[in-house]
């Protein structure tokens, strides 16, 4: 920096502070937003020591006693590992979180595309509403109706349709065959009319002149459909699909635990991860493990998200996260 | 001249040093108090204030502050989250099921209290069955004072009264679970929308036989109450555990148990609602009474077991002191009252005379005009949680008798052989999640008979798959060395 | 804007025929939507005995409005909390709002030499997380959180999801050009963000305040780690409170003895259940359609474009 000085008398400010001035308003409108993710996200991130650490109480003060606290390096994360059904839990999350990302995405294009062609307005609006209400629901209210569906004993399935077809009622909470689909079933009741929304929003947002344009050279509906619409809500597409590669590890207790009422003879089907650490932990109380087991998740959604970048990157850099 | 000016200015001085120290000296301390129950009562300040005017009559120079968090997950996340951060606070309620006891005391959250509480609430140790002092010390020091209530614990069958009259049945006569089949027969027959037999996963029947659980209620391994070797056991290789899940299958084929038992765990809407025969409870004395009034349904109790005293009988309900209390000193001469002062007992429990009850005679009481259980502005319904029951004024209609009631029984309890003896798992606490991960999908279908006794084995595998067996040799090793320390 | 639209739609729109099946398909599924919800309003409006009799029923088989008498029988504190949420969420959603399109901003820009920098700043926010304990501490310690409005606020004001999504909206619906020209006419960085931009976002920016709105309106979670003082409980966590009690006390005898079961004899569990979700959830609806009206294009297109 001294040398462009002698160059230049009158340039005496650092090439940095040259930067923030060029940049100035842009850096402004970043600096609410950096300051709260300062604060609430990055500053409690000494947390993940925890997760290494056999944290005891050594006086009343946190920080003294996390420093005291004996290291342990791994051994917090065993067992996530140790445990008989680590292969099942980890397919089990893996394999949800894969289909729940395709049948949704599919879904929520196919409806959002279909809300937009449509040729009524208020009936669109109403649709769009509708499927947006599961998402006020909770899970905890989503598992009692479901209850009042599937129950054994008092269930409208069981009691009402199987019954006047005259066969056997089904014991829903005990045979894991029937779960899969009614996992993913609900998963997506839950999140489709959501995403349907941002894509939605994502089509209205495509300049007309492209559709007019199309008009003039004769191109029917559906063929506007294939060759603007899609390709030009491909970067909303993308970027959903990678934030939720960033976390493929992790599963919705709500769904996994509440719905399914813990029922131990579905966990075969029922339990990913999460539940996994939670009906461990719940009793244990133990932070270093709970913290192991974020962490573990973390990490490799994180290695998963940096990979399909890099990938997106190579097609289409544009539509790349970072 | 200038001598007097100085001097004023240091007499000033002195005067404003002076009365700064006096108020600093004299303002009170305030004690916090965390702890479970149904909520922050409306009236809570009304009773701080009286509180803190009579412990400062009574000579400690302090106020009170309490904050209730209500049952289940709260009042457990709460103080998860004020203990881990090292917040500052006096005494929390702990206990072997919420803000469990082990657990932060394996952390050091708690205060070491064994000759404290000797010193500052002698009376409260004193009166105390001296089971609870053995029953709630781990390696031998105390770390919270149990309350002063019923001891030991009872199996046995809750009966509905209503069902017991109609058909005339004579449930006198039941000794085991197996006995009881013939009743469950003509309810199924005569009564069909009544579930017999209420044996859900979470209340179930298996209790009755009644195992030491040592290690922790979701890991199998056992001793027997009045154990001769002190053997630690499997329990799914007992057995009675083999004869029990092949009587529960017997039941749970013959419809006498809901067919979601392994999975439904809320049981009290179906009781309320009159669809329950029997279910298994823990029995105490005047434990009729107390359900017939939350419940709604009169009962008929049969017991099958003894009165049995265990370590986690004796962590029913605990009031800890937390290792940030800056004076706790005063915190156990506080609880020290409050377990020995009849009128402040009272006053936490019931609230202002006048106000929130009137005496109707020496020891009862009831509502005053126009203020019922609804609408009251301080009820927190929790005797057995704040201290000593014993002191307890009793509402009309309950029975007198209970406290001498409660005495005998704790009296003619046999104690656990393992009484006092309290497992750290954290050179196993792999292996232990890995157990309570089995036990949730594994034991819950089998002790409801929901899941085929054949499929024991598979169990038992998938608990040594986990570690049981690991778990069982440390808990055999942690045992002997306590015997040994305690033979003398 | 909506003649224009239709007009536009009619001269190329999809066949009757389609219109028809796509109609259809579009109704089944919203029935699948609204019948829970209906159930839900059922169940509440049922009498307690009933339900445990019949289960649950599209008409109630007894009606009953105890269970709404039985929730506000707490009172004051209801309305309190209704207070609270309203502005907690009205607050929280215009600061959100505003702070996450500032920071989307610049990551939409090509050219802005950092943007690659500040987005993986925000994502990796979204992949590691500090854990309770810690976030905690410095929440209360730092940030002043405990028993305050912000508590309720501040941690959702920068929502890493949202943010991306916003970018990618600023990215591929406002035209470089639009931004070049104005740049060419002397305009600085803020007004062409707050007189172009925002306005073409408006479907971006409405899909945002509906999230916004709803995270803030039906959070119990901050609440639950930072709020003591009952006059700042907002709904959904007196709602929460009220559940979680009620559920242990309906699935745990043993553990709690005396006169604690007397609340237990008069609560109307299951219909209250569903009164509550009602009560919670009830308002957030009724405003959607008020979102609508944004989802749809800026006004000043054509303008600009004349």
């Amino acid at each position: 920096m001294k040398g462009k000085e002698i160059l230049s008398p009158s340039r005496t400010s650092p090439a940095w502070w040259r930067e923030i001035k060029k940049n100035r308003a842009m850096f402004l409108m970043l600096l609410p937003g950096v300051l709260v993710l300062l604060l609430y996200n990055y500053l409690p991130m000494f947390g993940i020591i925890i997760a290494f650490k056999n944290f005891m109480f050594y006086d009343g003060n946190f920080f003294t006693s996390l420093f005291k606290s004996e290291w342990i390096g791994l051994r917090n994360f065993e067992f996530l590992f140790k445990t008989p059904d680590a292969f099942v839990i980890t397919r089990n999350t893996l394999l949800y979180n894969l289909v729940f990302i395709t049948s949704c995405t599919i879904v929520s294009l196919a409806f959002a595309i279909m809300l937009n062609e449509i040729r009524s307005r208020k009936l669109s609006r109403f649709y769009q509403g509708s499927m947006f209400l599961p998402y006020f629901l909770s899970w905890i209210v989503a598992s009692y109706l479901l209850y009042s569906f599937i129950s054994p004993d008092k269930g409208f399935i069981n009691m009402t349709i199987l019954k006047s077809l005259g066969k056997q009622p089904i014991a829903w909470y005990s045979e894991p065959k029937y779960w899969p689909y009614i996992i993913v079933l609900i998963n997506g009741w839950k999140w489709i009319g959501n995403n349907c929304i941002i894509y939605l929003a994502s089509i209205i947002g495509i300049d007309q002149e492209f559709y007019e344009a199309a008009r003039i050279d004769g191109a029917s509906r559906w063929q506007q459909v294939i060759h603007i619409t899609l390709p030009q809500i491909t970067p909303v597409i993308i970027v959903m699909f990678l934030i939720f590669v960033g976390r493929i590890f992790n599963s919705d207790l709500g769904l996994f635990y509440q719905v399914p009422r813990n029922a131990g003879m579905l966990y075969p089907v029922t339990q990913t991860i999460d539940v996994y650490v939670f009906n461990s932990l719940m009793r244990m109380g133990d932070i270093g493990m709970s913290s192991a087991a974020a962490l573990y998740q973390s990490v490799v959604g994180f290695i998963t998200i940096v990979a399909a970048n890099y990938a997106v990157r190579k097609i289409d850099p544009d539509s790349a996260i970072f | 001249m200038k001598h007097t000016k100085k001097l004023v200015a240091l007499v000033l001085l002195l005067g404003v040093v002076l009365l700064g120290a006096t108020t600093f000296a004299a303002a009170p301390y305030e004690i916090k108090w965390y702890f479970i129950g149904n909520g922050q009562q409306p009236d809570v300040k009304l009773v701080e204030e009286a509180a803190s005017k009579y412990i400062q009559k009574k000579g400690l120079n302090a106020t009170l502050k309490m904050q209730c968090y209500t049952w289940g997950d709260e009042y457990d996340n709460r103080m998860r989250m004020i203990i881990a951060s090292g917040e500052k606070f006096d005494i929390c309620f702990t206990s072997s099921w919420a803000n469990l006891y082990k657990v932060n005391v394996a952390r050091g959250a708690f205060l070491d209290i064994t000759d404290l509480w000797k010193k500052y609430a002698p009376k409260t140790r004193a009166q105390l069955h001296p089971a609870f002092i053995t029953g709630s010390a781990i390696d031998g020091r105390n770390y919270a004072i149990p309350a002063n209530k019923e001891l030991a614990h009872q199996w046995g069958f809750w009966f509905n009264k209503n069902l017991v009259d109609k058909y005339k049945m004579d449930v006198t006569k039941i000794k085991t679970l197996a006995d009881a089949e013939e009743f469950f027969k003509i309810i199924k027959e005569k009564e069909p929308g009544v579930i017999p037999f209420q044996n859900l996963h979470n209340e179930n029947a298996v209790r009755v036989l009644d195992f030491d659980r040592i290690a922790d209620d979701y890991v199998p391994a056992v001793l027997y109450n009045d154990s001769k070797d002190m053997k630690v056991l499997n329990m799914l290789e007992t057995k009675e555990f083999k004869e029990y899940i092949e009587l529960a299958r017997k039941y749970f084929l013959a419809g006498y148990v809901p067919a979601d038992a392994a999975t439904v765990s809320e049981f009290v809407t179906d009781i309320r609602a009159g669809k329950v025969f029997s279910k298994i409870e823990s029995l105490k004395p005047f434990y009729d009474e107390e359900r017939t009034a939350s419940w709604g349904i009169p009962c008929v109790t049969v017991a099958l077991t003894q009165p049995v005293v265990q370590t986690r009988d004796c962590t029913g309900s605990m009031q800890a002191i937390s290792k940030t209390s800056k004076n706790p000193i005063l915190a156990l001469k506080f609880l020290e009252l409050v377990n020995t002062d009849k009128y402040l007992n009272n006053l936490i429990n019931f609230g202002i005379e006048g106000k929130h009850y009137i005496k109707i005679s020496e020891n009862v009481i009831d509502y005053p005009p126009g203020v019922t259980a609804q609408n009251s502005g301080y009820k927190p319904g929790t005797p057995w949680m704040f201290g000593n029951q014993y002191l307890n004024y009793f509402w009309k209609g309950e029975n007198t008798g209970k406290w001498e009631a409660f005495k005998k029984f704790n009296e003619s309890s046999i104690s656990a052989k393992s009484l006092g003896f309290n497992f750290d798992s954290t050179p196993v606490k792999n292996e232990v999640a890995a157990c309570i991960n089995v036990w949730q999908t594994g034991v819950a279908p089998l002790i409801c008979g929901a899941a085929d006794p054949k499929t024991l084995p598979d169990v038992i595998a998938r608990f040594k798959a986990a570690g049981l067996d690991k778990v069982i040799a440390e808990a055999q090793r942690q045992l002997d060395a306590w015997v040994k320390k305690n033979k003398k | 804007m909506g003649k224009e639209q239709t007009e536009f739609n009619r001269l190329s729109a999809v066949s009757a025929k389609t219109n028809a099946i796509l109609n259809i398909i579009l109704l089944g599924y919203a029935l699948v939507c609204i019948l829970p919800l209906v159930l839900v309003i059922s169940v509440s409006l049922t009498d307690e005995s009933t339900l445990a009799l019949y289960g649950y029923r599209f008409f109630p088989k007894k009606f009953s409005i105890y269970a709404y008498e039985f929730i506000f029988s707490t009172g004051s504190q209801v309305v309190s909390a209704y207070g609270i949420t309203i502005l907690v969420t009205v607050l929280g959603t215009i600061l959100s709002i505003l702070i996450i399109a500032l920071y989307a901003y610049p990551i939409s820009r090509r050219d802005f030499k950092y943007k690659n920098f500040f987005t993986f700043f925000l994502i990796f926010t979204m992949l590691f997380n500090g854990g309770m304990v810690s976030t905690y501490l410095i929440g209360v310690n730092v940030l002043k959180l405990k028993d305050s409005i912000w508590g309720l606020i501040f941690p959702y004001l920068m929502n890493a999801f949202w943010v991306i999504i916003l970018r990618t909206f600023f990215k591929t619906n406002i035209p470089d050009s639009l931004i070049e020209a104005a740049r060419i006419d002397g305009a600085g960085e803020f007004t062409i963000f707050f007189r172009i931009v925002m306005p073409l976002a408006l479907p971006g920016l409405a899909t945002i305040a509906l999230f916004a709105t709803l995270q803030y309106w039906n959070d119990w979670f901050l609440a639950a780690l930072y709020i003591n003082d009952p006059k700042l409980v907002p709904l959904p966590y007196l709602l929460y409170q009220v559940q979680t009690s009620m559920q242990y006390l309906l699935q745990n005898s043993s553990n709690i003895g005396g006169m604690s079961g007397d609340i237990l004899s008069k609560m109307p569990s299951e219909a209250a259940r569903m009164a509550m979700v009602v009560i919670g959830v009830g308002p957030i609806v009724l405003t959607f359609p008020f979102f609508q009206k944004y989802l749809v294009k800026g006004l000043t297109v054509g303008a600009i474009k004349g």
